[in-house]
């Protein structure tokens, strides 16, 4: 029997990727901006969560609480790492140590849980500042957006997200651990859990908070992505993507909605990272974030599902998370049958095909798609911009 | 026909060269374009005409000689920003926008739309007025056209003409059109709608005081319709004048029926 906590963070799972597919389908689906960068705008929100939340909240902790910051980092343990540093120092610098980082933020969990301002605060801060930094990455992609033709783009993105993601970030430990794993703080108020906490589940509280969150925040962004599908705008990044040269002779400023365009699907990104981080995940490490499950899955599930169709993507995301996640799961059964009847003998092989089965499903799937299905699961459609009353609008043109 | 003023016209090309590679497409090309009057631009294939429509539209800059809009210099300025100055162009090879379907495309001809944001997009009471309208002004140009039936298609359904229509109901869309380039509007289009076509043109050009330039090949029914007329050879102009003077003159007949 599965625990209702691991169907629950599955759950998360399955959310973040739809809110990642769906900001990526504005990029590319809708504007035909060819992010190959998906990972790097992720992970700009997970790491808010484990490097940037735990730095706020322990700077804010100095002045909410001088005496309890002391007794948090003023260790006999850390004495080695920090030297004489003084508090900030340590703050900026040293938290992200794998060794102090894994004893100091259970510690700070359990006092931002117990302080409601402080809790809050961090809160507040994380969505707040990873939408800014998601919005910043996204300008700076876009300034290649503008200046590339699709085809080097696509590559240009996508050495941005490794060289940000898989180089600098991993390689460089005082700022988010590096190759080292770091974990993201609770942010949760006790008020806030305890309501949670009364509901008949028995998992974390946070984890119920956490999906409450995230259900709502894909609910948000997949309403904000229709809304955008059936307006003015969305015929226009469409129109960007067919022709963006006879667009601009229709007076559309290509290099102002392109900017426009990853500034916002930058954010949705951001966002989802930061949900995934802060309740699903909650071990964030820059090597994690590979362009394999942060970008090519993402454009599968997109194109599987139907470019430029919001409810489509959604569809594509949720089967191939699920059609991956079967296979994990159905394959050991699989071998040990095989294995029973002498078939497979190998147990280093069994691991290998484990590990490489749910991306050659994903191969799969994609050929299979293009081959039969182009346009997707669901097709692109006319923006309904005015809806029923286009219908009218008609009749009375009819006559 | 109505009397042509040259006195100040509203758009003025002077000494466009443009080369690709050795072929000289315009060689030192003088242009002025008579306001609020049709001018036609005829020569045959290869004479330059869609090169100087792509110069005065802004998708080719020339390699010498300036391009002035009611006085100001644009040989320079990007597509967009010529759009926003009141320059509409259309193409001769239909360039539509296939995602999109035959209403939609029509709809990108009508430019400050409010709803054309990433946040104003989402509030539908800022735009649904504005967007009604061109709505509706778009559906009046599809039945005149007579692609009412096909609105909600998407292009690749349509035939090559019906492509054509397409592109002349997008370039009549914008709001405060001061100068339009037709590319070979007519092509591929039965003669009786040609003429309907060129009709509205000329209504448009006389009624809103809008100044066209159309790159014809069918002199025979665009004569009729045109205030004035440039012939191109090989990128030079070689005859200007009232369309049926420029069509009778020597050097035309020559080009045409000569070699």
């Amino acid at each position: 029997m599965v625990e209702l906590s691991a169907l629950m963070i599955e759950l998360g799972n399955i959310i973040t990727f739809v809110m990642v597919v769906l900001a990526l389908n504005l990029m590319a689906g809708f504007a035909g901006i060819p992010n190959f960068g998906m990972a790097v705008f992720v992970y700009t929100g997970a790491f808010v969560v484990g490097a940037l939340s735990v730095r706020f909240a322990l700077l804010l902790l100095a002045v909410l609480d001088p005496a309890t910051l002391e007794a948090l980092l003023n260790k006999p343990s850390y004495k080695p790492y920090v030297g004489d540093m003084s508090l900030v120092e340590i703050i900026l610098f040293k938290t992200m140590e794998p060794t102090i980082n894994r004893t100091l933020i259970p510690e700070l969990s359990s006092i931002i849980s117990q302080n409601l301002v402080l809790a809050l605060s961090v809160l507040i801060f994380t969505f707040v500042v990873a939408v800014f930094l998601g919005v910043v990455v996204g300008v700076i992609s876009s300034y290649a957006a503008v200046r590339l033709k699709e085809d080097y783009l696509a590559i240009a993105l996508l050495a941005f997200s490794e060289m940000m993601v898989q180089v600098f970030f991993a390689q460089t430990d005082s700022l988010a651990g590096g190759r080292y794993a770091i974990y993201a703080p609770n942010m949760w108020p006790s008020e806030l859990s305890s309501v949670a906490a009364a509901l008949p589940l028995g998992v974390k509280p946070e984890l119920t908070l956490g999906l409450i969150l995230a259900i709502g925040l894909a609910a948000l962004t997949y309403l904000y992505a229709e809304r955008i599908a059936n307006s003015p705008m969305g015929r226009a990044l469409r129109a960007m993507r067919d022709d963006e040269f006879v667009l601009s002779t229709y007076g559309r400023d290509i290099a102002a909605m392109r900017l426009r365009v990853m500034m916002i699907g930058g954010a949705l990104a951001a966002l989802a990272g930061v949900i995934y981080a802060m309740n699903f995940q909650p071990v964030v490490k820059a090597t994690d974030y590979t362009r394999l499950a942060w970008t090519f899955v993402p454009w599968a599930m997109m194109i599987i599902g139907g470019m430029a169709n919001n409810l489509g993507v959604v569809l594509g995301a949720v089967a191939i998370y699920v059609g991956r996640k079967a296979l994990e799961f159905a394959l050991p059964e699989l071998f040990d049958a095989l294995k029973a009847v002498g078939l497979v003998t190998e147990a280093a092989a069994v691991d290998v095909i484990r590990a490489v089965a749910p991306n050659i499903f994903v191969g799969v799937l994609i050929l299979l798609m293009l081959y039969l299905r182009p346009k997707g699961l669901v097709e692109e459609m006319p923006g309904r911009t005015l809806g029923d009353k286009l219908r009218e609008l008609k009749e009375k043109f009819s006559r | 026909m109505g009397v042509v003023n040259l006195e100040n016209p509203i758009l003025r090309v002077t000494g466009v060269s443009k080369y690709f590679g050795k072929l000289k497409a315009l060689d030192n090309v003088s242009v002025e374009i008579p306001r609020g009057a049709v001018t036609l631009l005829i020569g045959p294939n290869g004479s330059g005409k869609t090169t100087l429509v792509n110069v005065i539209s802004g998708a080719l800059m020339p390699d010498s000689g300036t391009v002035e809009f009611e006085g100001r210099d644009i040989t320079r300025l990007p597509p967009h920003e010529r759009f926003k100055l009141g320059i509409v162009r259309s193409y001769q090879i239909p360039r539509l926008f296939p995602g999109l379907s035959v209403l939609e495309n029509v709809l990108i001809g009508r430019d400050g739309n409010p709803g054309e944001g990433m946040v104003s997009g989402i509030l539908k009471g800022r735009w649904e007025e504005y967007e009604t309208r061109a709505t509706e002004d778009a559906l009046a140009k599809l039945k005149f056209l007579g692609l009412l039936g096909v609105a909600e298609k998407k292009t690749s359904e349509l035939s090559g003409g019906q492509l054509k229509l397409l592109e002349m109901a997008r370039s009549t869309m914008s709001l405060k059109p001061k100068l339009i380039l037709l590319d070979e509007p007519t092509a591929g289009v039965v003669p009786s709608l040609a003429h309907e076509m060129l009709a509205l043109v000329k209504k448009m050009s006389v009624e809103l005081g809008i100044t066209f330039l159309v790159v014809e090949h069918r002199l025979d029914i665009a004569a009729n319709y045109a205030d004035y007329a440039y012939a191109l050879h090989l990128g030079s102009v070689v005859a200007r004048g009232r369309p049926k003077e420029v069509m009778s003159d020597p050097k035309l007949v020559e080009i045409y029926i000569g070699d």
